[in-house]
């Protein structure tokens, strides 16, 4: 992959009070390439994403972002009395999207993760896992070059999950940055390259060989 | 898609958000009229009570409005949302439903306690000003907090203390809605004086306290690079 990363951190320390959780944290994804981001609980993956996608202030070193972000967080970031189809005007709204297109776009990229077509319920009365995939869907909407995906399979079922990573391989051959924070160590097979955050730092980063 | 679609947007699904909080808004319109119609008809207490409970139910929709979103508006955020439309289309639902709850409510009051009232229409100004003036103190609020609890304690000691602190202090010359209650105790021929002051304090206040949730807000919805 040649020209600069699509995501950039250098440097990036992170405190809660007296608690550094990250320090000197560096890494970068390319365009085309999928990442998957662990470590132990409480290692500092899921700040490293924030402060990836801007939602989070770094104390220290800088991040770079080269295209727009889509952010799926842990916890579904949804409105709970909005429907599935609100939320999709809603995030297209921001994004700039006229609402048919909103919309069109949007109920594909739900049909696409299995999201129970004409489903009416707002989100509080999803199930985890459907609410997960609409999770999902907005981080998508903007047509993002880069995606930052935390543990964004919970809830899933076996089906859902075997296409979320299907959906992996395609996004990357989209030529997307993809970082996926995962704890399921079986499929590091389907990314480019592991990081591994230990005690705030990146400890290793290996090559995952096609 | 233009800045007013989108701030049509964000209002449109606040409002529809709001609307599915059923308890939310029957308390809205039933608490007014439940300060209100507490007091007996020929004491003037209860045109106070019933404009504080104006602004109590539209600052509470107001904080409410904004912490019942506080997961998703970071990401409206970073999909691409300017922060001040994001506010703005909450601002205009909530003034558009404050001075309907007005609209509602005024009637009620005027009719029940005519005796009572010298001028109409400067009653019916005063608890306008008073919608318009809780329409950014609940968006202040919400900003500011972290969580409904710490909201709902807040938003009670303002309007707490605006209803039993001394209206001639200086202390009740600080707080938001001493403006509205100025024009409310001029209406019953409480105080005399114009009601140019109170009204001029009233739509100071709004402002300050729309450049607060504004400044607060953008604090909570930035995209850091």
């Amino acid at each position: 992959m040649t020209g600069q990363p699509a995501l950039e951190a250098v440097g990036v320390t992170k405190r809660y009070g007296r608690r550094t959780v990250l320090d000197q944290t560096a890494f970068h994804v390319d365009r085309g390439e999928a990442v998957a981001i662990i470590g132990e609980n409480g290692a500092g993956k899921t700040t490293l994403l924030r402060m990836c996608a801007g939602l989070l202030a770094a104390d220290a070193g800088t991040v770079r972002r080269r295209g727009p972000v889509g952010y799926c967080p842990q916890e579904p970031g949804v409105v709970d009395l909005l429907t599935a189809e609100q939320h999709l005007l809603l995030f297209g709204a921001a994004a700039g999207l006229p609402r048919a297109e909103a919309r069109t776009t949007g109920l594909r990229l739900l049909d696409s993760f299995g999201f129970p077509s004409g489903e009416t319920a707002v989100a509080r009365d999803l199930s985890g896992g459907t609410r997960q995939k609409l999770n999902l869907a907005l981080a998508l909407l903007g047509d993002p070059a880069v995606l930052l995906l935390d543990e964004p399979y919970q809830g899933f079922d076996m089906g859902a999950y075997i296409d979320f990573w299907a959906h992996v391989d395609t996004w990357r051959a989209e030529g997307r940055a993809v970082v996926v924070v995962t704890h399921l160590l079986t499929e590091l097979d389907r990314v480019d390259r592991v990081v591994e955050v230990r005690d705030g730092r990146v400890r290793a980063q290996r090559e995952i060989p096609a | 898609m233009s800045a007013l679609s989108r701030t049509a947007v964000v209002a449109e699904m606040q409002g529809r958000d709001l609307l599915r909080r059923r308890a939310v808004m029957t308390l809205l319109v039933l608490l007014p009229a439940a300060f209100y119609y507490s007091v007996p008809a020929d004491q003037d207490y209860g045109l106070l009570a019933g404009s504080i409970g104006v602004s109590w139910a539209v600052a509470a929709a107001g904080v409410f409005g904004i912490l019942g979103w506080r997961r998703a508006d970071p990401r409206l955020a970073l999909a691409g949302a300017p922060a001040h439309q994001a506010l703005l289309g909450r601002l205009l639902l909530l003034l558009g439903l404050g001075l309907g709850l007005v609209a509602l409510f005024a009637p009620q009051i005027l009719w029940r306690s005519a005796a009572l009232i010298d001028e109409p229409a400067t009653l019916v100004g005063a608890l306008a000003l008073m919608a318009i003036v809780s329409v950014p103190l609940g968006l202040a609020i919400g900003s500011l907090v972290p969580r409904e609890l710490e909201g709902t304690l807040v938003l009670i000691g303002i309007v707490g203390v605006s209803m039993s602190v001394p209206p001639d202090t200086a202390v009740a010359r600080s707080l938001p809605l001493w403006g509205p209650i100025e024009i409310l105790q001029i209406s019953a021929g409480l105080s005399d004086g114009p009601a140019a002051p109170g009204a001029v304090h009233a739509l100071a206040s709004a402002l300050i306290l729309l450049c607060i949730a504004s400044w607060s807000w953008r604090r909570r919805v930035r995209v850091h690079t």
